[in-house]
């Protein structure tokens, strides 16, 4: 990589020495570094094609996701043997007769909503709580860090368990056959991580002379926070969100497949893992293809997770 | 030092009461009391008012509390609802299962995660290289419910070549819980060897995500310190490839690698809840799962305690392991 980049600029320098180089901003540097990495633009593509698919479900979805035929239960996917293959099911059915294409279309809306809307809840809660605690710091840091503490104390996944097991019976766990639950555990469950981020960079960063020479010009304390520090936080964050978007995938996953997580009928990968599995021994693709679907996911925001880390911090690039 | 580890101490105090009563009121959250669960829908009203009364639960959640810390504060971690069993009896069996479960998760992933990221450092851009690193991102990419049973699948219902679930038979004699030293302080190779067939698929899924970021973090730090001058130098003085890896590198590219080392170490109790599902592992995991869907109070509230417990133990020791390792961070 490294090379690549010296030859490039060498020649450059050599067509024309006297020209200098077209001046980027830090951001601009980022998006630069971001667009030459095929692995990102590739993870991207897929990302973006699951959006688009998700979005559009009720248009391109074949079949409603939980229409039942079950006459014709348990088809073989297209390259299976063409025989048992009717050509209406591209991928399949499961046991009860619900296109599989169908049901992994509409799971791909819930996946990527339980992808980005918690995640956007522990940014908002998470940043916030630790911008305060670590710009304020004495007592109002003391607070918060203490109640991070706690729930740091907790084994991710087995507080997500506590909440999804003890709230499902309640109203809160019916909303939307538990989505509404599901975003809220995942970020009770998460935001201490961002808080924590946030506070070790403002700590270090509050002491810095920009916010002190924006104290001197008479900067009130929310415009130190929101225009000084908060721009200077953002890159940690993103690369922060970008990797929790996959963990929440896989965590909607777990709790489905331990039969805790979102209530069918609602089709989710998780679901139809936990659902497929009973018939796995004899026709693997009910379990086989959501999960390939999860894994492709979660690749592709980890790989983009990675690209933003390396093009928002070129010093932790990993070689 | 000393002050740093008293003033961590008397932090965990506060941390851990949180915990307590964050669990207390979440399992009173549940629908329903607990006389109802325990005595089923069929139970009259009187039934389940007079269970209330001689469980305690009729009284206020106050005083309700003080009485189970009460309890915790002399070593009473109660009894199950259901078994009858006590909790501190059940834990004696069951927390060496999962410890014997994570141990060996974290030998497999800390021998495999940092020689595989040697290799991969040292073999830069070769097969081995992108192989290895392309690995390591689908394994933190895969869930390892899917991974585990898609792994029983293969090897012990297609292949039978492993078990495909629990811990095997128990030793005759149980002295520390952990099955492979109790064989082997018994010098039964057969119990031995079962035991390692029964370890190897749940030990190999759990080390799956520490494996992959091991051998990343490895990877990385190892081609960091390569291309350090005093590498250099180590190498102009003419010393071998191995004596400068070994000596030099290594030595220098190990301290990131014992960070994840205990950062995956304390992530590890996540995955063992899940792993011992997977495999019906007799451990703490599945301990705690069947009581909280079973409603079973004492149980989760005692147990979930001792996880965070255990979790906060491990976080203090990687830190603490930090200022032991390198003379460099110093703790005010």
């Amino acid at each position: 990589m490294a090379t690549l980049a010296a030859t490039a600029s060498g020649r450059h320098h050599a067509d024309a020495p006297e020209l200098a180089r077209k001046q980027r901003s830090l951001w601009g540097d980022a998006v630069y570094r971001l667009k030459r990495n095929r692995a990102v633009m590739a993870a991207l593509a897929v990302v973006l094609v699951v959006a688009v698919l998700a979005t559009l479900a009720p248009l391109i979805a074949p079949y409603d996701p939980i229409r039942q035929d079950t006459p014709n239960s348990l088809m073989e996917p297209f390259w299976g043997n063409p025989k048992f293959t009717l050509a209406q099911y591209p991928l399949g059915s499961d046991q009860l007769g619900r296109d599989i294409l169908s049901r992994l279309i509409w799971s791909a809306r819930i996946s990527l909503l339980i992808g980005f809307v918690p995640v956007t809840l522990v940014f908002l809660v998470g940043a916030t709580v630790g911008m305060a605690a670590g710009f304020y710091g004495r007592w109002v840091d003391n607070c918060l860090m203490r109640i991070v503490d706690i729930i740091y104390a907790f084994p991710d996944l087995l507080f997500l368990i506590i909440i999804m097991a003890t709230l499902r019976g309640t109203f809160l766990g019916n909303l939307l056959g538990g989505l509404v639950l599901m975003f809220g555990a995942i970020a009770v469950v998460g935001w201490v991580g961002m808080a924590r981020l946030v506070r070790g960079q403002v700590l270090s960063l509050r002491e810095k002379e920009f916010v002190e020479a924006a104290r001197a010009t008479g900067a009130t304390d929310g415009r130190i926070m929101f225009r000084h520090l908060f721009p200077n936080t953002l890159a940690p964050i993103i690369v922060s969100v970008a990797f929790g978007v996959p963990g929440a995938i896989l965590a909607e996953a777990t709790l489905s497949f331990l039969g805790i997580g979102i209530k069918p009928p609602t089709p989710t990968w998780g679901v139809m893992i936990n659902e497929g599995f009973v018939v796995f021994s004899t026709t693997p693709w009910p379990v086989l293809l959501p999960a390939f679907c999860i894994s492709l996911v979660m690749l592709a925001f980890t790989f983009l997770g990675d690209g933003l880390r390396d093009a928002l911090d070129p010093r932790q690039r990993t070689k | 030092m000393g002050r740093y580890l008293a003033r961590r101490l008397l932090l965990l105090v506060p941390t851990l009461l949180g915990v307590s009563v964050i669990v207390f009121l979440f399992i009173r959250l549940i629908p329903g009391d607990p006389a109802t669960a325990i005595l089923r829908e069929s139970a009259t009203a009187a039934q389940v008012a007079e269970l209330n009364a001689k469980l305690g639960f009729d009284r206020p959640l106050p005083v309700q509390y003080l009485e189970y810390m009460g309890r915790i504060v002399r070593g009473d971690l109660g009894e199950s609802f259901h078994t009858r069993l006590t909790v501190v009896d059940q834990l004696k069996q069951k927390l060496p299962a999962t410890m014997e479960l994570a141990l060996s998760a974290m030998i497999i992933a800390t021998v495999a995660g940092v020689l595989l990221g040697i290799l991969a450092a040292m073999r830069r851009g070769s097969i081995l290289d992108y192989g290895t690193m392309t690995l390591a991102l689908v394994g933190v990419s895969m869930p390892i419910f899917w991974l585990g049973l898609m792994l029983i699948y293969a090897f012990a219902v297609n292949l039978h070549w492993l078990p495909p679930s629990t811990r095997g038979e128990p030793p005759e004699l149980v002295r520390t819980g952990l099955y492979t030293l109790d064989y082997l302080a018994a010098l039964d190779a057969n119990g031995f060897l079962d035991t390692l067939r029964h370890l190897a698929l749940p030990g190999f899924v759990l080390a799956t995500v520490p494996l992959a970021v091991i051998a990343r973090q490895t990877r990385s730090a190892m081609l960091e310190v390569l291309g350090q001058d005093f590498v250099r130098t180590a190498r102009s003085k003419g010393l071998r490839q191995q004596t400068v890896i070994a000596r030099h590198v290594l030595k220098n590219a190990m301290l990131p690698v014992i960070t994840v080392v205990g950062l995956q170490t304390g992530a590890l109790l996540s995955g063992a809840v899940l792993t011992e599902t997977v495999f019906s592992w007799p451990g703490m995991g599945t301990y705690v799962l069947e009581a909280i869907l079973a409603r079973d109070y004492t149980v989760v509230q005692s147990v979930v305690l001792v996880f965070a417990f255990i979790f906060v133990m491990v976080n203090l020791i990687v830190d603490l392991s930090y200022a032991w390792l390198d003379p460099r961070i110093k703790y005010a």
